[in-house]
């Protein structure tokens, strides 16, 4: 690729090694793939901009902070382009379970909490991150982070004991 | 019975994290940077090269084109791993979604399929309950797919439409319940933001069961999908003794814009169904019971396993071949059993064989600090062709990979894992080694097991040994058991 031979030694590399880590975060951010695609390319064109200024040790966190704020604002920068919007445009979409796989309950939780609760979420929690780390990256305090996250798991502990409710009680119907 | 993971990390209930981390490959399963990024980067350094007072303008209409090319550009996902059926779209199907305005879900005027069929008003309340539910603006943008009285419930599947959003969701309600009475029980999208295009949904199989309790039915199965052929539910699995996935399928029956069948609530619990598309390649709908599985324990187990093994181990092994399908198929036989342990890490391990001759293992990592009061486990299931001189040659290499693995504070402030992320290679030796070698590091055999630590997560060669340094043979990580079953029954993911 021609960024690789064109004095971006080592930018090629990260690439191929971040795009889907990063990809997965955005997308349980934005719940849309496409979306989440977007983000990351614009934060990979940011950083590639600075490239040679960021330090080789921060260029990780450099590019997830990018990836998170374009993840929080995306619907912003979307109605930027007059893509047609209406409220269920965006809601969740129930992808199928393959066996073996996720409870689709659990994503539907995950995105019905707000934009920056469910990135909370997401970078403490999927992606094991502490708290301060999750706070520098969103760019909020420790207690923020702490009661977002909070927040957040008591959302995701109710649709658990919902779909043990639904599976264990009467016609329990379930979409595979 | 098999253990569900009770671990909490910090509050989460054991497994979401890794559940959301399936979610998410699944969801951006082949997504790829190039050609679109360095396009991209190109643009942004044109952009930066003008710069001045245009910028500001350019930045909007480049990201509205970068937007169109993104979507024109995103590639095709690719097939399953390149093990799959050939993707050379097949012959015309046998049996079609019933042709017409009535078998198109998008057309929601189109009659509804099953006991309900013609019973108006309650057609009518339902795609009221639809709109009240905010699905739709109004009962004219509802539908009701299908809908049924059946044992003691009441069971229907309907489409709505909001701009571009369309949802398929899943009511129940008692037997006769009326609209206003009947639960949503889940739903799933489709859309047509592309603007103009005809929505894409993916086919997907919707479980309904009786009311707990005895009940001499089974499970309702409703395959609701665009333009579907050869809708079929497969239940009985087996593994071929060339490692290959099989079941016995029959087909689901098109009624109007759906599909349905009937299963016992045996066959329910490892069933699964697939479709074939407009593209002509056949795509799993789901399906099962859904929700964990819990495996049987047979004495059987207690017979190939040395004396001492940890119980709870072995039995998370046994469940661990396919959780989400009671472990192991009917009709195996137990081969070996075991369980290692070094440092925190536990792991567990159940070999059986298939009715089909394919060898089946289960494998239970398992982290459990000292003292600790809460564990970890990540359950996975292997396929492997059945070995030329029978048991005593089984060769298996399980990846065992701990993805920023800890349990809160309790293993981090005793074990090390490098990287934040942990592969260990757990062998099951043929009989009469005595020691592995995985990736140039080796590790002593201990009752047909051994553990390997710090492996790469892929592309390993293992190589083992006997006690006098002969090599008794060489293999690489077992394939995983969904891997075998996407390349046994799909064309595509």
């Amino acid at each position: 690729m021609d960024v690789a031979n064109d004095g971006d030694d080592g930018f090629a590399a990260f690439v191929a090694a971040r795009w889907s880590p990063m990809v997965a975060t955005a997308y349980l951010v934005t719940a849309d793939r496409g979306v989440a695609e977007d983000c990351v390319q614009d934060a990979l064109v940011r950083l590639h901009r600075r490239w040679r200024w960021v330090r080789p040790d921060g260029r990780v966190a450099y590019a997830n902070r990018a990836v998170v704020n374009a993840a929080l604002s995306w619907r912003r920068r979307r109605r930027l382009l007059e893509v047609p919007l209406s409220p269920d445009d965006h809601s969740p979409v129930l992808a199928p379970a393959e066996p073996g796989g996720f409870d689709p309950r659990l994503l539907a939780a995950l995105w019905s909490l707000p934009p920056r609760a469910r990135a909370t979420v997401v970078l403490r929690f999927v992606e094991d991150r502490s708290e301060a780390e999750t706070a520098e990256i969103l760019g909020c305090s420790v207690g923020t982070v702490k009661s977002a996250a909070s927040r957040g798991l008591a959302r995701l502990r109710e649709a658990l004991e919902d779909g043990e409710t639904a599976a264990g009680g009467p016609r329990g119907g379930r979409t595979a | 019975m098999n253990q569900r993971p009770m671990l909490t990390d910090d509050g989460l209930p054991a497994g979401v994290a890794e559940q959301l981390r399936a979610a998410a490959r699944a969801g951006t399963e082949g997504s790829a940077p190039y050609p679109r990024l360095a396009v991209a980067i190109r643009r942004d350094r044109r952009r930066r090269a003008l710069g001045g007072v245009a910028v500001g303008v350019a930045a909007v209409l480049a990201a509205t084109l970068v937007t169109s090319a993104v979507r024109a550009d995103r590639p095709a996902l690719p097939s399953h791993r390149g093990a799959g059926p050939t993707q050379t779209p097949r012959p015309a199907p046998s049996r079609t979604q019933e042709p017409g305005p009535d078998g198109d879900p998008y057309n929601l005027a189109g009659r509804t399929a099953g006991g309900l069929g013609r019973d108006a008003a309650w057609l009518r309340g339902m795609r009221q309950r639809v709109v009240e539910h905010g699905r739709a603006p109004d009962a004219a943008h509802a539908r009701v797919l299908w809908a049924t009285d059946q044992w003691g419930g009441r069971y229907a599947v309907t489409i709505a439409r909001n701009g571009a959003a369309w949802t398929v969701e899943d009511w129940v309600g008692e037997r006769g319940a009326a609209p206003s009475a009947m639960t949503y029980q889940g739903g799933r999208g489709a859309s047509a933001a592309g603007g103009g295009a005809r929505p894409v949904m993916r086919a997907a199989a919707s479980t309904f069961r009786p009311p707990v309790g005895p009940s001499p039915g089974g499970a309702l199965v409703v395959v609701v999908g665009d333009r579907l052929s050869d809708v079929e539910v497969g239940t009985d699995f087996d593994y071929t003794a060339d490692g290959r996935k099989t079941a016995a399928w029959r087909p689901l029956e098109p009624e109007a814009a759906v599909w349905t069948g009937l299963l016992s609530m045996t066959e329910l619990s490892a069933s699964t169904t697939r479709v074939r598309g407009a593209d002509g390649l056949r795509r799993s709908a789901g399906g099962g019971r859904g929700g964990l599985v819990d495996a049987g324990w047979s004495p059987g187990w207690a017979d190939v396993a040395p004396p001492g093994t940890d119980r709870r181990l072995l039995t998370c092994a046994i469940g661990a071949f396919d959780r989400y399908r009671g472990g192991f198929p009917r009709g195996v036989t137990p081969v070996l059993g075991g369980a290692a342990k070094v440092a925190f890490e536990h792991y567990g391990v159940a070999v059986a064989r298939a009715a089909g001759g394919g060898y089946l293992v289960g494998s239970c990592p398992t982290l459990r600090p000292e003292g600790g009061t809460r564990f970890a486990e990540a359950p996975q299931g292997f396929v492997l062709p059945a070995p030329a001189g029978g048991p005593d040659d089984l060769f298996a290499v399980l990846p065992s990979i701990w993805h920023e693995a800890r349990i809160g504070d309790e293993v981090a402030k005793g074990m090390v894992i490098p990287g934040r992320t942990h592969t260990a290679a757990v062998v099951v030796a043929p009989v009469g080694a005595t020691e592995v070698e995985v990736a140039g590091s080796s590790a002593p055999v201990h009752d047909r097991l051994a553990v390997v630590r710090d492996v790469p997560e892929e592309g390993v060669t293992a190589i083992a040994r006997d006690a006098a340094g002969r090599e008794l043979g060489r293999t690489g990580y077992a394939t995983s058991e969904r891997n075998v079953e996407l390349a046994s029954f799909y064309d595509a993911p």
